[in-house]
């Protein structure tokens, strides 16, 4: 049976070893993981010897290696583009977390190595768009049922580690590139100015970091995007977003959970982090780039051309954190 | 009993009248006006009540009458109050206030020099049990500092004379005056956002709108104004905290599991909504007619709210943001 031979990068990363390699090794049909590396050599060998898999002494070494067909990149923001560029002159397909590029240069230079070695080679994870919830959203807005849309609010609250005297435009390029995807995906329309305020900040523990922000967006047919961008979220992880439309709105349900009633309370637990909340959706997007390779489906997932787009949204974001006005894409 | 003469037999002067004759505790209609006698006519039927007014002057200055309630349109509110100041008398006034600042301003003389606190203005709000859930959660001091408000004003439709400027002095009003209830706070600056118009809308009025509002400690409130939604009155507030986030309570009502579907209605209107809320305050403003104090929203929020409205207004013709500037709150409210 054809299987494609992964090689992960940056697997000893939270989102590489709890999430990717997890799902390649567990839930991924079609695909078998073959190779790890990592910049923390102590973890990757726990890592390579846990799934049986080869630990490479560094990412030149697993790029090139024959024992791997397509790579998986999840390692460090300012290695993603010069590692996917040697992937595409090796030919190998990529998989590459978000965000695509850290500035525009970078993605013009993703882009054009991508163009040399043929069309749709990188997928960026942008997974919310394999998110049942948000799936079964785009379906309502589509049939068209409630009429176009006008408003978008959109909630993204999460907990960063280390939070003290991150640059605000980590708010941007960590949280609201997430939101500025599945936005471009649910309303299939590009964005053409942003504006970002600053309310009061939360006085914990984020040292000289303003939290949370509010970001806002409007897109070529004038909807208008709100969106709250909470990088300190003492209660939890939790996404929210509610489309309005000409004759109702449709939102994101809170995650389903078991509710418990017991002294004078009746709640639910809400998932901790991006993992829980998105599980089927890393799940999804995986599974969709390896039967893309497999030649089970022709419609390639997200790619560069819409992390190209993310790109171009997020340095306007981040112009207009310093100016406060309205910045065009 | 506290005698009370209502002057404007519209809507929502009758529905007063109604209120007060079939519910409220300690108070009864005994005088109405209104400059079409038709309407007063109405009013008086339903009150019972025979001592009936074409202007409310004469309303006011009728000794039977030892309260007014002020349910006339907004530009006629400042004429009748200072009469009834000048008289004396105890005075409930629809908002808005007056239509305009420096109006509000000379009501507010015209009460502080009298000594005594006369009016409380109908921001209804203060009163629903989810607003007062929610301040009351806030305020326990449990969940940190305030530091965003997120707020939905949608309406099913509005009629054909509704136009751009009435969803601030109309529609958003509420919502700033609960914000600035709950947070007690005033605001430093406002801006409207235009999202894409709806097809439900009407020439001269822009639908839906966006608007922000900032107070002077930083916290930033947005408000979705849509008064032709289509589906329904749909009230929301999500206060965010520093340590976790407070939604107000969805309105009661039966949830029906039917047809492969778990739902429930949502109230037609703000009379639906807020009638517990209506009948609260004017049983308040009744309780205090002996200690002559008020302790729902006085003429200093009448003030502050047309002060902030009128910066929305000039907002949603800038686009950027504008300065709210109130003179400071006399001693006489604090």
């Amino acid at each position: 049976m054809n299987q494609i031979k992964i090689g992960v990068i940056g697997a000893s990363g939270n989102i590489g070893r709890y999430t990717h390699c997890e799902n390649i090794v567990k839930y991924t049909d079609g695909a078998v993981l073959t190779a790890v590396s990592s910049s923390s050599k102590a973890s990757v060998q726990k890592i390579a010897d846990h799934y049986c898999v080869q630990a490479m002494e560094n990412a030149e070494e697993l790029i090139t290696s024959d024992q791997v067909d397509a790579v998986l990149i999840c390692s460090s923001n300012e290695t993603h583009v010069p590692y996917t560029i040697r992937c595409l002159e090796e030919g190998k397909p990529v998989f590459l977390e978000k965000p695509m590029a850290n500035t525009l240069e970078e993605a013009q230079l993703l882009l054009e190595a991508e163009k040399k070695a043929g069309e749709h080679m990188v997928q960026i994870g942008f997974m919310r768009r394999y998110d049942p919830d948000y799936i079964e959203m785009k379906k309502v807005l589509d049939s068209g049922s409630l009429g176009a849309p006008l408003m978008v609010h959109c909630i993204s609250r999460t907990r960063y580690t280390n939070l003290k005297n991150r640059p605000d435009s980590e708010h941007i390029t960590v949280i609201g590139v997430h939101e500025v995807d599945i936005c471009r995906w649910l309303l299939e329309e590009n964005m053409k100015e942003v504006m970002v305020r600053f309310p009061r900040s939360t006085t914990v523990e984020t040292g000289d970091s303003r939290d949370p922000q509010f970001l806002l967006m409007q897109t070529e047919n004038d909807i208008l995007i709100d969106v709250e961008a909470t990088a300190n979220s003492y209660y939890g992880y939790e996404i929210l977003c509610e489309v309005v439309c000409e004759k109702g709105t449709i939102r994101l349900p809170v995650t389903p959970s078991v509710m418990v009633r017991s002294y004078l309370n009746v709640g639910q637990a809400l998932p901790p982090d991006w993992n829980d909340r998105f599980v089927v959706a890393y799940r999804n997007e995986v599974q969709h780039w390896v039967d893309y390779l497999l030649g089970k489906t022709d419609v390639p997932g997200p790619g560069t051309a819409d992390g190209y787009e993310a790109c171009r949204i997020c340095d306007a974001f981040i112009r207009a954190q310093k100016t406060g006005c309205w910045e065009t894409v | 009993m506290l005698k009370i003469g209502v002057i404007g037999c519209g809507p929502m002067g009758i529905n007063h009248i109604q209120r007060i004759t079939e519910r409220t505790q300690g108070a009864s209609v005994v005088a109405v006006s209104n400059r079409t006698r038709a309407h007063a006519e109405e009013g008086a039927r339903i009150a019972g009540c025979s001592r009936i007014y074409e202007s409310g002057a004469d309303l006011i200055r009728d000794p039977e009458v030892d309260a007014v309630l002020i349910a006339s349109a907004g530009f006629m509110h400042k004429q009748d109050m200072l009469d009834a100041i000048a008289c004396g008398k105890r005075i409930f006034c629809e908002k808005p206030l007056c239509t305009t600042e420096e109006d509000c301003r000379e009501v507010m003389e015209a009460e502080m020099k009298t000594g005594r606190h006369l009016i409380q203005v109908g921001f209804c709000r203060r009163y629903y049990t989810g607003y007062l859930q929610l301040r009351d959660a806030v305020r326990t001091g449990c969940y940190g500092e305030p530091l965003m408000i997120h707020m939905t004003h949608r309406a099913q439709r509005v009629a054909l004379t509704y136009d751009t400027p009435m969803a601030v002095h109309d529609t958003c009003v509420h919502d700033l005056d609960i914000c600035h209830w709950m947070l007690d706070e005033e605001y430093d600056s406002v801006q409207v956002f235009y999202p894409k118009e709806t097809k439900n809308t009407h020439p001269g009025l822009r639908d839906p709108q966006f608007m922000m509002l900032r107070t002077k400690s930083g916290v930033l409130i947005d408000v979705e104004v849509n008064v032709n939604c289509s589906f329904g009155y749909d009230m929301n507030m999500e206060v965010v905290c520093e340590d976790a986030s407070l939604k107000m309570g969805m309105p009661m009502a039966a949830s029906v599991r039917k047809s492969a579907r778990a739902s429930r209605e949502i109230p037609v209107h703000h009379f639906t909504l807020f009638a517990d809320a209506f009948d609260a305050e004017i049983q308040d403003w009744v309780d205090h007619a002996q200690e002559d104090i008020i302790t729902g929203p006085n003429t200093w929020d009448g003030y502050f709210a047309a002060v902030t409205c009128d910066a929305l207004v000039r907002a949603q013709e800038t686009g950027v943001p504008e300065p709210v500037l109130t003179i400071g709150k006399p001693a006489f409210y604090q």
